[in-house]
């Protein structure tokens, strides 16, 4: 019997009616080269399977079988997170040299002041680290903070470091800018 | 996801008081599943015979892919929340007992599985009407012989099912083979910048049967060239299309997905494609309920989504997500202009249109 194969066009397919659908598939495959394992033959609105006898499947000389291929598709899409604060910029260190100096003074009669508060916990020649609100102890962790926020003692030095750093940058920038150039 | 449904529920607001709008867990690239299963759900004539027909279901029924497509539904149905998400899980674990294809975690293809489950559910309903009617003595015997008859209609075939002539003139003798045969859904074949309209006029269209397709007349007893078209005969209530977005490049031999840009409008009327003796069917208005939507660039892995309108609003729904979405995105899904078109990768795959009025 002859029966209608319709993939993107409608070929001609003399088969038996004792052939499987695989049968058709390969035939079709011979013809236009799509691999039979892509295909999907349906006849009435049904998908056949591979083994199915055409007969049986209801397929009588001049039906018309329909080729489809598939469009895949299942995936869980991941919904791409959207920050709302910028990243937080890590502390870098800062490179001073000959730190330690700045822990003492010297005055004018010749006596050496420790300018650093010494941790109680650790003993002294422990010093502390000064920062704007709290004194820290790099040792053993302990930290104080100021009462009534910030003492007037570490402020000024803040602001002075902050007033140095656009300070320094602007001279950095019209360093680059004379590279380039 | 709190916050997302209750804005939703708010949009909802004037949809109407007993629609659900659920979304469908994701078991792992089901979503070709849970895609189809929304745009039937919002089916509002299978809807509704699939909740009659899980009423009816006696509580110790053996379990079959059919009740289980019931108990989802009537479950998502009798929900007291307006939105929120539920897992299709027996389900999909029926399925995966029951078809080898769709057991692994692999991509699928959303046709190949509604495709599947309107013909498994007929054929259950099939068993069960043979079952009232004679005891099942000749299960075996209809199961082989009677199905391609098709001696019951079941309400799948009452809500989908259309039927299709084959007509083929032999140009030598001018004899006229016609031959009926049924469909549940139309694929159609697309090309780039076209409408719907015309790839269904495209897909009645004559065509030549020559050279190496020539066709055997029994008449001329010889092979003789020869006209071929299909002609729509009656048109089922709910009218499902696919849309051949896929192409095998014979030169490169490979698949490629045809990111093709087809309009498909919200109100269909079936245009040269009916046969004489229907002249109503020509005049049936059929509107848009849903879309099931693939998103990726190539044939072989991607994304599944459906875009359903529901109570005069547009929903779209992937996986657990459900969100109101305008008219104009959904005219997004057409496709892209240009042929390589990289920037849009929403297409419409499966196009659902209700008879208007029925």
């Amino acid at each position: 019997m002859q029966i209608f194969v319709r993939t993107d066009r409608t070929h001609l397919l003399e088969v038996s009616p004792a052939q499987t659908v695989a049968d058709v598939k390969a035939a079709v495959e011979a013809l236009q080269g799509l691999e039979a394992g892509e295909q999907r033959i349906l006849f009435n609105g049904i998908q056949l399977e591979d083994g199915q006898v055409l007969a049986e499947a209801g397929v009588s000389d001049d039906s018309t079988l329909m080729c489809l291929l598939r469009l895949l598709g299942g995936a869980k899409k991941r919904k791409k997170k959207t920050y709302t604060k910028p990243k937080k910029q890590k502390h870098k260190h800062k490179k001073i040299k000959l730190r330690v100096l700045k822990f003492y003074k010297v005055d004018d009669s010749g006596k050496v002041q420790r300018l650093r508060k010494q941790c109680p916990n650790c003993g002294p020649g422990t010093f502390m680290a000064t920062h704007f609100d709290r004194v820290y102890c790099g040792k053993c962790g302990n930290t104080f903070v100021y009462e009534g926020g910030a003492p007037a003692a570490p402020k000024p030095k803040q602001a002075a470091a902050a007033a140095a750093a656009p300070a320094e940058a602007p001279a950095a920038a019209g360093k680059g800018k004379k590279g380039k150039k | 996801m709190g916050n997302s449904s209750s804005k939703l529920e708010k949009a909802l607001a004037e949809a109407p008081e007993d629609e659900r709008y659920y979304g469908l867990e994701n078991f792992g690239n089901t979503c070709y599943c849970n895609s189809v299963l929304q745009a039937l759900y919002f089916c509002k004539p299978f809807r509704e015979r699939v909740l009659r027909y899980g009423a009816s279901l006696p509580s110790n029924v053996e379990e079959n892919l059919l009740n289980c497509l019931a108990d989802l539904f009537m479950q998502i149905n009798s929900s007291k929340k307006k939105t929120g998400v539920i897992s299709p899980k027996k389900f999909v674990q029926r399925l995966r007992r029951d078809n080898e294809l769709f057991r692994g975690h692999m991509h699928q293809d959303a046709h190949e599985f509604l495709n599947y489950l309107l013909n498994q559910s007929c054929e259950l309903l099939e068993q069960e009407a043979k079952n009232a009617q004679g005891g099942g003595g000749g299960g075996q015997q209809a199961g082989a012989g009677g199905q391609p008859q098709r001696p019951i209609t079941t309400w799948v075939h009452e809500i989908f099912q259309g039927k299709l002539v084959n007509e083929t003139r032999c140009l030598h003798c001018e004899t006229v083979t016609c031959r009926e045969e049924v469909f549940m859904d139309l694929s159609l074949e697309i090309d780039n910048n076209t409408s719907l309209t015309s790839c269904l006029r495209n897909f009645s269209s004559m065509e030549m049967l020559d050279r190496d397709d020539k066709f055997f007349c029994d008449h001329c007893c010889c092979l003789q060239e020869a006209k071929k078209r299909m002609l729509l005969r009656s048109v089922p209530p709910c009218l499902i299309l696919h849309l051949k977005r896929f192409k095998y490049v014979e030169a490169q031999g490979r698949l490629r997905k045809l990111m093709y840009r087809v309009v498909f409008p919200m109100e269909l009327k079936l245009p040269n494609t009916t046969t004489d003796d229907d002249p109503g069917a020509a005049d049936t208005l059929y509107t848009l309920s849903a879309v099931v939507v693939h998103v990726g660039s190539g044939p072989h892995h991607g994304h599944y989504v459906s875009l359903i309108k529901s109570g005069g609003q547009w929903l779209f729904f992937d996986d657990e997500n459900v969100e109101l979405i305008s008219e104009s995105q959904v005219q997004s899904t057409f496709g892209s202009t240009s042929e390589y078109g990289q920037n849009n990768m929403d297409h419409g795959y499966l196009l659902f249109y209700e008879r208007a009025g029925a």
